[in-house]
């Protein structure tokens, strides 16, 4: 398989070979471009984290001008020296990011961008209004006070230290927790959140990180270029920042640095060495544009992914044709009684862990579910049945906290988790599957399992880029116990494999091999056994009984009669959002108005 | 604030023709750009660069080939029509045949427009153009004697084609069977499949009115402003963006409205408060974060509940 | 020729396989209900029918002609039309035009006027409401509403997928009665319903539908009293 691939795995390494070069003819010709390509690639690193995390914000440009007019008025005004002007813009960046972020990042997506494009325009009319400050219109000039030669010189190094430093936190940064919390909410918000991610704070991490990185950028270009002019910072500079990101990919960190050195180079040289033999010179002052341009259409259209998706482990969607046919690993370990993560219960048997009390949830005037209570006592095994739109699956939503009750209590272990967002719930230990599989596609099957253990993992952002040795252990325990778990499970030999190719049905297990990396008390499965064969309903049957002989409680949702029967111990019956029945299996598929809710009315 | 001039009728009757003929352009402008929204759910941020081609066609059409002015609204709106069904030909089904999201499309549009500005710079440059006087008469009426209000046929022409237009949207979105079909699309494009509508075929009308909109926005402006250069749909994008979140995405009656409202606002601040002229650029904008920060649907907008 | 004929249907739907080879005919004139657990492959197989969904296997030949591969407007101007599950009515269109919209693939202005007084003949509650939002009607008449819809296109072949979902029982049977008076005008009608016993009562021939393939098929009257049917919805005994 690799000799085949070889050189499909080549290309990247020549496209990124190639930029490269291109790059350095570039600063060969003119190095004062150097200072421009570095701040570009910065920029390209700030619009990253926020496309990365699915925000399209277009906000880099107005961050990158309060970076740069704060440190500039810092500097000549007040008279602080660099090394004190940048950082405290890049800390007013953050201020303003932390308290703009707040209201905008509930938006969604479109209106989002919009809102980020307003800031942008208000900022550079906000320098356009306080000329004493930032010369107004006319621009700032910077060099008053400071000797032009030694600032601008003293800048490159300087530049290029701080993208050398950018580099190495986002490298540290993509293989640790954080990054697989990024990943994941790029992926699947809703079963990020599920899984114990907190998905507002990660949105607000990742724009408050964006416009640090882009006010750093602005103020190293007040001090590179000299002067300022609010021009500098219009919509277009928004959109050039988006379009290396665009360009290069926002999958890995390296991609918008790939496009930042294609999209700077090529214009400028393209001019020099085309524009020279033509002469059509007013039209080439365009060309970095129109490139752009044509790079966003051509990327958005072709190569949804960018040019890092050609060096990802898994490169776009899985179609279906390459869904592995072997249904990967055998049937799971014998004899091995333990889930790695799940403690044996056994002392709280009996009492009931999760209550629901007169729970309704209607939308506009329908109600899809209506007063509906019943206990769940630890270490059994519900089933939830019902007819189509019988409010099986809403019901699920409003325990695992993607929707909140319109009346009635939830309460969990004593406590009321009924407005709690889903990422306590879950880490309070509900877990989930989904109707339709809700993987991180992208991801590799080993990932998927690594995101489950967010809730466990204490290490922040700072323990991995100061490489403390508490985050290695943490992690090489992670990816024990993650392996224990899919060895358990019968999917070790899959584990690299990208888990959007995988078969269905050990797509299914995945899935529960996630939640199960929770640590979950409870799981929710919502009908797991839906497009399954007979083998692997059985096998699935299999599974339950034994999460349950490990002492979790299980509240399975499924219209196969047959794995209901083998693994229920109580059913509840839904119908029309009411409940209409709860009792054994047996008691409940002998009830007359079970039957006609099925059937049909006689 | 000057207080006398709180006191001055024809002063307030001036700003009064002034912001209702400005509003009544961003109303135009929104109309196409709503439909759009209305139909596809999505930000076609290319709308602005149509709109400023067509303001040059006219020109070509008007003062190079010397021709009247109705037959440069003529062209202007074909224009407008042909690059708008350019656009959904080259980027934006491409985009929807992959499935890709709303993010996909908007990203695409602001790569369209981004060439289509940079031609347009690199073909026309930065120097001004303007329509020949001959296509409409500079010379303004006074209402009142010579110290009343002034108001010039170009005003004039705007709020009567701005009426024209929202009667003629208006007609063809509730009373012909295009327009009914544009309304299922709308309301539900599968459903509209299952009916036998060909949803690509009424998309692509879809556009050729939004852009023939964008077209006729751009004479308007053109004759108003008297200001035809490659950058000139800047500025009224983003107010459009303004005014169609104002008025609500997809509802064009909002948009009108909303055009108004803004035209009036602006107009009334330049002329009352004090640098009113520096910051009526973010008058818009604020507008725009208020509404979005207590209705993240717009005002008179559907809720996203009302989506099929 | 029957007017449907079915061969070896597979479709797949993400990566799942819904129907796993599916063979079955409708004749002129009859109701054929489809039946059978969720996640059957009921809805799929309609959704192959009408071209929402590219079958990936098999052949579809309606009046003779091969179904599979064509777009899906165009299998609605050939006369097989489906109300989809849930209805899908254009909500802020009114009930009238919601009407005249089915009618989209015909030209003549005279006789579509005509089936239009002949729907607000058999649902009489549409004919009090027509200028009215169709998102303000209730449940059932929405459910009305889309069939009317789609009778409108004058169909040789109707789908009905699920039509008794979240109808209230007194609604259920005037429903049926109403399938049963449309079919006796002429249209054949292919029936997909959870409510089986209803769909077994109203109509001549059943499939029953089970992971995916033909589990059981024959005169619906022999079937209703079958009690492996009893099984293929609430399991073994």
């Amino acid at each position: 398989m690799i000799r085949r691939n070889f050189p499909r795995l080549l290309i990247p390494w020549f496209i990124g070979a190639a930029i490269v070069c291109l790059d350095v003819v570039l600063v060969v010709r003119n190095p004062g471009d150097l200072d421009r390509l570095l701040i570009n690639a910065i920029l390209a690193l700030s619009a990253f984290v926020t496309l990365h995390a699915r925000l399209l914000s277009l906000a880099n440009a107005g961050f990158m001008a309060i970076g740069a007019y704060t440190s500039a008025i810092l500097a000549v005004k007040a008279g602080l020296p660099m090394a004190l002007a940048i950082p405290a813009a890049v800390i007013a960046c953050g201020l303003v990011a932390l308290v703009i972020g707040l209201p905008v990042l509930r938006l969604t997506d479109v209106y989002l961008a919009i809102c980020t494009l307003g800031f942008g325009e208000v900022v550079r009319i906000l320098i356009v209004l306080l000329p004493g400050l930032t010369g107004g219109a006319t621009g700032a000039n910077l060099s008053t006070g400071f000797p032009y030669e030694v600032m601008h010189q003293a800048q490159t190094w300087m530049i290029l230290l701080l993208l050398i430093l950018l580099a190495y936190l986002f490298w540290t940064m993509s293989s640790s927790r954080t990054g697989r919390a990024f990943r994941a909410l790029r992926e699947n918000p809703r079963a990020a959140s599920t899984l114990g991610i907190n998905i507002v704070a990660y949105r607000n991490l990742a724009f408050l990180m964006s416009a640090m990185i882009a006010g750093a950028a602005g103020a190293f270009y007040a001090h590179s270029v000299g002067s300022l002019d609010n021009g500098d910072f219009r919509f277009t500079r928004a959109v050039d920042i988006l379009s290396f990101a665009v360009l290069g990919g926002s999958g890995q960190w390296f991609g918008p640095l790939l496009g930042a050195g294609l999209l700077t180079a090529l214009p400028i040289l393209l001019r020099d060495v085309v524009g020279a033999s033509i002469g059509f010179l007013r039209g080439f002052a365009q060309l970095p544009n129109i490139l752009s341009g044509l790079a966003i259409l051509l990327v958005i259209i072709f190569m949804p992914g960018g040019l890092a998706a050609a060096f990802g482990p898994a490169s776009g969607r899985a179609s279906g044709h390459r869904r592995s046919k072997r249904t990967a690993a055998s049937a799971p370990v014998p004899g091995h009684p333990a889930f790695p993560g799940l403690a044996s219960r056994g002392s709280n048997a009996g009492g009931p862990t999760l209550v629901l009390d007169g729970v309704t949830r209607s939308f506009g005037g329908l109600e899809a579910l209506s007063r509906v209570s019943f206990d769940v006592e630890e270490g059994r095994i519900y089933g939830l049945i019902g007819p189509n739109g019988s409010g099986k699956t809403t019901l699920v939503n409003l325990v695992s906290g993607l929707d909140a009750p319109s009346a009635g209590r939830i309460l969990w272990q004593g406590r009321e988790i009924q407005r709690h967002p889903a990422h306590l719930v879950a880490r309070a230990g509900i877990g989930r599957t989904y109707q339709n599989v809700q993987l991180f596609a992208e991801m590799s099957v080993r990932d998927n399992i690594h995101v489950g253990h967010h809730a466990h993992i204490r290490t922040d952002l700072l323990s991995t880029w100061l490489r403390l040795p508490r985050e290695a252990r943490e992690e090489k325990a992670s990816r024990e116990e993650s392996m224990a778990l899919l060895e358990r499970l019968g999917l070790a030999d899959i584990a690299g494999q990208s888990a959007g190719t995988l078969s269905y049905g050990d797509q299914r297990r995945v899935e529960i091999a996630r939640a199960l990396a929770l640590r979950p008390r409870l799981l929710l499965l919502d009908e797991p056994a839906a497009g399954m064969n007979e083998v692997e309903t059985a096998r699935l049957g299999q599974l339950v009984l034994e999460l349950k002989a490990a002492g979790l409680t299980l509240i399975v949702v499924e219209h196969h009669m047959d794995l209901i029967m083998e693994v229920c111990d109580q059913i509840v019956v839904l119908n029309f959002g009411r409940k209409i029945a709860q009792g054994s299996p047996a008691e409940v598929t002998r009830d007359p108005q079970v039957l006609e809710a099925y059937l049909g009315k006689d | 604030m000057d207080l006398t001039l709180l006191a001055d009728p024809v002063f307030f009757a001036q700003n009064l023709v002034d912001g209702v003929s400005r509003g009544a352009l961003y109303a135009v402008y929104a109309m196409g750009f709503t439909l759009i929204f209305g139909v596809l759910d999505i930000i076609n941020l290319a709308h602005a660069a149509t709109f400023m081609w067509c303001a040059f066609a006219g020109w070509f059409v008007m003062a190079e080939l010397g021709l009247p002015l109705p037959l440069g609204l003529a062209a202007s709106m074909c224009a407008g029509a042909a690059l708008a069904l350019l656009l959904e030909l080259l980027a934006f089904r491409p985009v929807r045949r992959q499935g890709a999201d709303r993010l996909s499309s908007m990203i695409s549009s602001i790569g369209a427009s981004l060439i289509m500005v940079s031609v347009a710079e690199a073909l026309f440059g930065v120097s001004t153009r303007r329509f020949p006087d001959r296509v409409l008469d500079p010379r303004p009426f006074f209402i009142g004697g010579t110290g009343g209000v002034r108001v010039s046929r170009a005003q004039i022409l705007i709020v009567a084609a701005a009426v024209v237009l929202t009667a003629a949207l208006g007609f063809f979105i509730r009373r012909t069977r295009m327009g009914k079909a544009i309304r299922a699309i709308a309301a539900n494009l599968n459903a509209s499949r299952l009916l036998g509508i060909n949803v690509n075929a009424v998309v692509s009308v879809t556009f050729l009115v939004a852009g023939a909109l964008a077209g006729a926005a751009g004479i308007l402006v053109g004759l108003l402003t008297n200001n035809i250069v490659p950058g000139m749909g800047a500025q009224i994008e983003l107010r459009g963006l303004a005014v169609v979140i104002l008025g609500g995405m997809g509802n064009i009656e909002g948009a009108v409205a909303g055009g108004l409202i803004l035209g009036l606002i602006e107009t009334f601040t330049i002329a009352y408060l004090p640098g009113g002229s520096d910051i009526k650029d973010a008058i818009a904008f604020v507008i725009l974060f208020l509404i979005l920060l207590v209705r993240p649907n717009g005002i008179l907008g559907r809720a996203a509940a009302d989506r099929a | 020729m029957a007017l449907l004929e079915v061969r070896d249907l597979q479709v797949h739907y993400g990566g799942i396989q819904a129907v796993r080879g599916f063979s079955f005919t409708v004749e002129e004139g009859r109701i054929v209900a489809l039946i059978g657990a969720n996640g059957a492959g009921k809805s799929s197989t309609l959704h192959a029918l009408s071209g929402m969904v590219r079958a990936s296997g098999g052949s579809i030949r309606f009046r003779g002609e091969e179904l599979i591969g064509r777009r899906a407007d165009r299998i609605v101007r050939a006369g097989l039309v489906q109300v989809p599950e849930g209805r899908a009515i254009l909500a802020p269109l009114s009930v009238q035009e919601n009407l005249e919209l089915g009618a989209w693939t015909r030209r003549g202005e005279p006789s579509i006027r005509a089936d239009l007084a002949r729907m607000y003949e058999l649902f009489p509650s549409l004919a009090a409401r027509r200028k009215l939002a169709a998102g303000r009607l209730s449940g059932g008449e929405q459910q009305m509403l889309a069939i009317g819809r789609a009778l409108m296109s004058a169909p040789r072949l109707l789908l009905l997928d699920e039509p008794s979902m979240g109808l209230a029982p007194l609604l259920v049977a005037s429903l049926f009665t109403t399938i049963e008076a449309i079919n006796r005008a002429g249209t054949s009608i292919l029936l997909v319903e959870q409510n089986a016993r209803q769909a077994l009562r109203v109509s001549h021939h059943a499939l029953v539908l089970s992971h995916g393939r033909l589990f059981r098929e024959g005169p619906s009257a022999s079937l209703l009293a079958d009690r492996d049917i009893i099984e293929a919805f609430l399991g073994k005994e």
